[in-house]
């Protein structure tokens, strides 16, 4: 299963301070996250490589699902939450007053730490968010699906059942449905916040095996308590401590010279 | 002892025991009560007894026993009873129903064990319904066909009065579906048509032309109606061609017109069988029947028609309302000191005695709303109210704001339960807070806003003081629900079995004969509420099941 | 990095395993050492009982290896080191199989002391001893460095490999002046010749080790650079 690949092996070749605009799928710059009393994220500015796997690791509340939540602008919904900065998608602030939100959404995609399917049926989970988008044409759902399902590596698992109960499959199953649920819609991003933290360990590799997957298509920022995952699977990896970004580079540096004490502390066990 | 108090034993069985003794009580209610109402259409055997009273005087008596106590000795004495030699402490007394209305004035009579000569059961003693007056119970001898009195004996007058009965029942039941649906369709029409002239009056509209048109409608219904009038009259004259001859308990020939019997029975050699199904008929009846003398006998159609009719537009209406307004608060209010005193005033809603409801309902549904809505369009009705009087709609709308709390609540409480997950799940692909209520929370929340509903028909369907003052009535002329245009008919008063309890057993001319039907009724009101509640929890099991939770 | 003196592990046993090997590479590392002393002072007695003693030492040495190489693997496998760990895991297995090497040297030497030919090659031998201490003093401070984790004395010390090889060379020209003078005496030089060959080794190896403690403590691999590369790397 695994074998040696050169293209695995090699380190990145992007500068990340300097990436090209080409190469940059999304820019932070800068950003402050205020909650009513605290305050959670502090200037943090980063650029996320397109088509890459971008990690975040660090402790409990270093705010690195507050980050990624930031870039679909699900803290929205929390009450009293203020962002000062820019997150950049194309060049346009994804904060400005004239983003529509919900577009926004279906351009940046996310999985969340429990698998939370829908009540409903596997094929009515995965085209979901196409019919939101008024798209009822039973061919084209068809195509989406099986597509879609295809993306995720579960059509093989579900074909035969996809009018039943999305409830009826594992945990890691589920979690492979809402990937496709999320990749149906075509995003250019998609956010994974801790998306195996509630899986067994085989299930597990199965996500991880995915996500090498879907960066051959899609920018995929993770967000992860296992350091080992984000060694694992991704190619740049962010370390975050106490609401700063720390520091930020590809992960062969991270996981082995890593440049900063906290991180080095953080990495090998000796946080706390 | 210490030892078994700590053990955790007494707590057991006293939390055991509270369990225990509510089904107990449950279970007692339910078996007292259809015991009494059920036991109630057991065709009982008809006795005869002979009698002599202190002073004398034979007489027969014939009836069935409806109820037995003993009394004391001491009692009687002291109330001027004599007796010709003392029966010991207690003396036993019957309460015998004996029918024939007309004759004896009472058809209920206590008798007293010492007076009783003789009991037996003659086996040609026949019960016979009639649709006035009670039952008739007596022997009957002769069967008298348009005039002509047939020549037969013992069983062939059975079987010939049964043969008539039934013919004559047919005639009635055809005269009565004339008089209700046809010409009650045509003095619905024409009671329209005065409503129209009155509107284009009003209206300033009333043309000579429109005039003639009216007048000429109006003589065409009224051909139509004298027509069937006159088919009507004849109907019953056929159905009254036939009469039996009764001998009662005085031994008298009485003649009985069939067109008022319903049907007569020989209860004494009927078999178990009989009994049976004689039994099965009159739950049945009671059930599809009209009531009749006072609501007294017959059935309760309308009752059960009307209260679940009533509960159902209540829900109608309740569910939306409460949904869309849990919903506003629970997911759109800002979290703050007003909402959570709107959500204190809607709990405590619930607090306030169903009566001031009714006040509330008579005040401004029915008066307020209600005599708005007749000014703006029903005004060629006034001064007779159309909907500015009690009526079916506002005893909903009255029992919907009584039960708006409970739908409130659970609806709430289904919405918080749903895991914040599925929303964010929802909302990440792109839909808007209102796509994701309605395409994912709401559907999750259904069992929770099935129970609060639950809950609303459980309460509502037991209310019965605030009705009294918003649309119910001891007999109502029509049901809500008819075949003339617009066949709902939500301005029309109705009937509720609860009511129905609380008219036939406190208001009723006859409490002794009311009495099992006052269990029957209650009986069959629990039953009706029993089912609402099992469909709509096999309702919300089914949907439990389809949204079942995100837990693993 | 900012600073090696890291903090201890939030799992103890971590940080007692890695303790604890690092406690046997030191101890495998006196082992050679003492083994390359009584080599040097066999050569230079042409004492054969030390010499034997050398000699059958060398499984010792050969078995620690194989020990402290397998807690390597149980660690890695267990713990998944990431970093400095990662680094002083790899290090060590890596600086045990240099000591291994050292090891065999010592019996390369030792077995020279055995030949009784080179009696009547003192002058030689003297010269090898002068070596042999050099080495000897190179590894003892190696050593050092490695329990300390000392970059900059593993940076002199790296320089250092280059004064034995000068000194090997001049050996080397030593002999082969013999050998032209008294070409009998070719097969007795050319053992002698195999032992200084052995020392020079030695201070390879301990490059090798330096260049290992270097790379656990700045993460850099200054394998086959330039000094003024590897000075470069130390300072950034």
């Amino acid at each position: 299963m695994i074998s040696i690949d050169s293209t695995a092996m090699k380190t990145s070749n992007f500068d990340l301070a300097n990436l090209s605009q080409n190469d940059t799928a999304l820019e932070i710059c800068n950003l402050d996250l205020r909650y009513a009393d605290k305050q959670a994220l502090f200037n943090v500015s980063m650029k996320i490589p397109k088509k890459q796997v971008t990690a975040f690791i660090g402790p409990s509340g270093c705010g690195k699902s507050t980050l990624l939540r930031c870039i679909n602008r699900m803290n929205d919904l929390v009450d009293n939450c203020y962002i000062d900065g820019e997150i950049l998608l194309h060049g346009q602030n994804i904060y400005d007053k004239k983003i529509d939100v919900a577009a926004l959404r279906r351009n940046v995609g996310m999985v969340f730490q429990r698998p939370n399917p829908f009540p409903k049926s596997i094929y009515e989970n995965v085209v979901y968010g196409l019919r939101l988008q008024g798209i009822n044409n039973r061919r084209d759902l068809d195509e989406a699906a099986e597509r879609s399902l295809r993306g995720a590596a579960i059509w093989d698992e579900v074909k035969d059942r996809l009018h039943d109960n999305a409830f009826g499959l594992s945990g890691g199953q589920q979690q492979r449905l809402v990937i496709a649920r999320a990749i149906a819609i075509e995003p250019e991003v998609l956010l994974l916040d801790e998306p195996t933290s509630a899986l067994d360990p085989i299930s597990t590799l199965t996500i991880e095996e995915l996500i090498t997957e879907l960066k051959t298509k899609y920018t995929v920022v993770i967000v992860t308590h296992n350091m080992q995952q984000a060694a694992r699977v991704s190619d740049q990896t962010a370390f975050m401590y106490m609401g700063e970004l720390v520091e930020y580079a590809d992960t062969n540096t991270i996981f082995t010279t890593p440049k900063k004490r906290k991180t080095e502390d953080y990495i090998t066990g000796r946080y706390g | 002892m210490g030892k078994w108090v700590k053990s955790g034993s007494p707590w057991i069985w006293m939390t055991g025991g509270a369990v225990s003794i509510s089904l107990i009580a449950v279970l007692g209610l339910l078996l007292l009560i259809a015991w009494r109402g059920l036991s109630y259409f057991w065709p009982a055997d008809l006795y005869q007894w002979e009698l002599e009273d202190s002073s004398g005087v034979r007489s027969t008596l014939i009836g069935e026993i409806y109820d037995r106590e003993e009394v004391p000795t001491e009692r009687l004495i002291a109330a001027g009873h004599v007796f010709k030699e003392h029966p010991g402490e207690f003396v036993s007394r019957y309460l015998v129903k004996t029918g024939n209305r007309e004759f004896v004035g009472l058809d209920f009579r206590w008798i007293l064990a010492t007076d009783i000569i003789s009991r037996s059961v003659p086996s040609d003693v026949a019960m016979i319904e009639r649709a006035k007056n009670g039952n008739f119970y007596g022997y009957p001898v002769a069967v008298i066909e348009d005039g002509k009195r047939l020549d037969l004996v013992n069983d062939a007058i059975e079987s010939s009065l049964e043969e008539h009965i039934e013919r004559a029942v047919a005639l009635s039941d055809k005269a009565l579906k004339l008089q209700k649906q046809d010409i009650g369709a045509i003095n619905y029409s024409i009671e329209r048509l005065r409503l129209k002239e009155r509107r284009y009056e009003l209206d300033g509209e009333l043309t000579d032309s429109r005039k003639l048109e009216l007048v000429a409608s109006k003589e065409a219904l009224q051909k139509d109606y004298l027509v069937l009038e006159k088919e009507l009259f004849t109907l019953r004259d056929e159905a009254a061609r036939d009469s039996v001859i009764v001998r009662d308990m005085r031994g008298i020939e009485v003649e009985l017109k069939l067109d008022s019997v319903l049907d007569v029975t020989y209860v004494n050699h009927l078999s178990l069988l009989g009994k049976v199904s004689h039994w099965f008929v009159g739950i049945g009846r009671f059930m599809i029947d009209d009531p009749r003398e006072a609501n007294t006998e017959g059935g309760v159609f309308p009752a059960i028609f009307g209260t679940v009719f009533m509960v159902m537009l209540m829900a109608v209406i309740v569910t939306p309302f409460g949904v869309v307004a849990a919903i506003y608060l629970h997911e759109y209010a800002r979290k703050g000191p007003i909402t959570k005193m709107i959500r204190i005033a809607v709990i405590n809603l619930a607090g306030v005695p169903s009566i001031v409801y009714g006040v509330f309902g008579l005040g401004f549904f029915v008066y307020m709303m209600g005599g708005s809505i007749d000014q703006l369009f029903y005004a060629e009705a006034l001064p007779a109210p159309t909907f500015g009087s009690p009526g079916v709609i506002w005893s909903a709308l009255t029992l919907a704001i009584l039960t708006l709390p409970v739908v409130i609540v659970s609806t709430e409480e289904g919405l918080s339960r749903i895991p914040s997950a599925v929303r964010q799940g929802s909302l990440a692909l792109g839909a808007t807070k209102a796509e994701t209520l309605w395409r994912i929370v709401i559907p999750m929340a259904s069992p929770a806003i099935m129970t609060g509903l639950i809950l609303a028909v459980a309460r509502a369907a037991g209310e019965v003081a605030p009705l009294m003052l918003v649309g119910v009535v001891k007999l109502a002329p029509t049901l809500p629900l008819d075949l003339n245009f617009p066949f709902v008919h939500l301005e029309r008063k109705f009937m509720h079995l609860g009511f129905h309890i609380y008219d036939v057993g406190f208001q009723s001319p006859n409490v002794e004969a009311a009495r099992p039907l006052v269990y029957a009724t209650s009986f069959l009101l629990v039953t009706v509420i029993v089912a609402l509640n099992l469909t709509a929890i096999s309702v919300r099991n089914h949907l439990r099941e389809k949204y079942r939770s995100l837990e693993h | 990095m900012e600073n090696m003196n890291l903090s201890k592990h939030i799992s103890g046993q971590f940080t007692a395993e890695l303790d604890d090997i690092r406690n046997r590479v030191l101890a495998m590392g006196g082992l050679v050492e003492r083994q390359l002393e009584q080599a040097i002072d066999a050569l230079s007695a042409l004492d054969a009982e030390l010499a034997q003693r050398v000699i059958d030492g060398d499984h010792k040495v050969n078995g620690m290896e194989v020990s402290i190489d397998e807690e390597c693997t149980r660690i890695i496998a267990k713990r998944q080191p990431a970093a400095s760990d990662l680094r002083l895991i790899i290090a060590i297995s890596k600086s045990i199989a240099d000591l291994e090497r050292i090891g065999d040297a010592c019996v390369r030497i030792a077995k020279a002391a055995l030949d009784k030919r080179l009696n009547n090659q003192q002058p030689l031998l003297v010269s090898i001893e002068n070596m042999g201490r050099h080495a000897t003093r190179m590894l003892h401070a190696t050593l050092d460095a490695l329990a300390r984790m000392d970059a900059d004395s593993a940076l002199e010390l790296h320089k250092e490999d280059a004064k034995l090889d000068r000194e090997y060379e001049g050996i080397i020209r030593q002999l082969m002046t013999y050998m032209m003078e008294d070409p009998r005496s070719i097969p007795d030089i050319l053992d002698v010749l195999w032992a200084a060959r052995a020392v020079e080794r030695v201070g390879d190896r301990c490059k090798n080790i330096c260049e290992y403690i270097i790379y656990y403590v700045k993460g850099k691999d200054v394998r086959h650079t330039s000094y003024e590369d590897m000075e470069k790397d130390m300072k950034g």
